[in-house]
């Protein structure tokens, strides 16, 4: 299957955030770079909402390990990661549960539109798999 | 009144703008039965461009929304409008009260509204308006903005 693996590239700045993640988090990471390569935006997490409109981003969301997100994009045979971070989304929601009375988001999200979809976002990862 | 326009002032805008509202309908009928070339297409949307203007200018008073009435547009309740207002998701009008809410504040958050229904699995507006919060948030995050704008740049390495 190596022929068909995805191309993996990195920003500098994610690429600098990984070299600095250390013990669960590095290797929550390692595991999810290979399986990155190999099945793309399979692995990618979910879709994130864009910022400006709240259609659908080119970017996923994967959760590592605690807080650390990775954040990815894709091209034809190409995943691309774009940042990783911390984010504490439990403690996001149950402040948002309380400062914009959204009851039902103080648990979190239960609903994740999927990185790769069906619609929309067409599923670029899934390319060299079904080439 | 806290507009600081006279009951009669306020019907003689009211009528104008109403004018100037139905001849915007009607152009806007208009475009969208004929078939236009390009250029026709062009002074089509100068012409409504130039008849919302002035239907703004009409509507050039200072007062926003009411409390209630951006509840019953956005179809959320009225403590939540206030909540909103508080966290700056909405814009009251500065020195009016009761508070008043800026309209365009009122289209923006519609538009991330409608939005996001679209794009949330079970398109319950409270959760998708979470959701797209919570994004926002992330995205918003100096490590990610930083991983998006090296992206925007072409600035990548292989791994």
């Amino acid at each position: 299957m190596a022929g068909r693996d995805f191309t993996l590239r990195a920003t500098p700045a994610a690429a600098a955030a990984i070299d600095r993640l250390r013990g669960r988090a590095r290797k929550s990471y390692a595991a999810f770079e290979a399986e990155l390569r190999k099945q793309g935006c399979g692995v990618g997490g979910y879709r994130l909402l864009g910022a400006e409109d709240g259609g659908y981003s080119e970017f996923c969301c994967k959760r590592l390990i605690d807080d650390w997100r990775a954040i990815t994009t894709f091209e034809p045979g190409v995943a691309i990661v774009v940042a990783v971070g911390r984010h504490d989304s439990r403690a996001f929601y149950a402040e948002l549960s309380q400062t914009f009375e959204i009851g039902a988001a103080g648990q979190g999200r239960k609903e994740k539109p999927a990185c790769c979809g069906d619609d929309g976002w067409p599923s670029v990862g899934l390319a060299p798999a079904v080439a | 009144m806290s507009s600081g326009a006279a009951p009669t002032q306020l019907r003689r805008r009211a009528a104008l703008a109403r004018l100037e509202a139905e001849e915007l309908a009607d152009a806007v009928s208009e475009l969208r039965t004929a078939s236009l070339s390009k250029p026709e297409l062009e002074r089509a949307l100068e012409r409504v461009e130039a008849l919302s203007a002035r239907v703004q200018k009409a509507l050039d008073l200072p007062g926003g929304l009411s409390v209630a009435q951006a509840a019953e547009r956005l179809e959320v309740s009225e403590p939540t409008i206030r909540k909103w207002l508080a966290e700056g998701l909405l814009e009251r009008v500065e020195g009016h009260k009761p508070v008043e809410i800026a309209q365009r504040s009122v289209i923006e958050v519609e538009r991330v509204l409608g939005t996001v229904r679209e794009s949330y699995p079970s398109r319950r507006w409270s959760e998708a308006l979470a959701a797209f919060l919570h994004d926002r948030d992330l995205l918003g995050q100096g490590w990610a903005r930083e991983g998006v704008e090296q992206l925007r740049q072409g600035e990548l390495i292989e791994r």
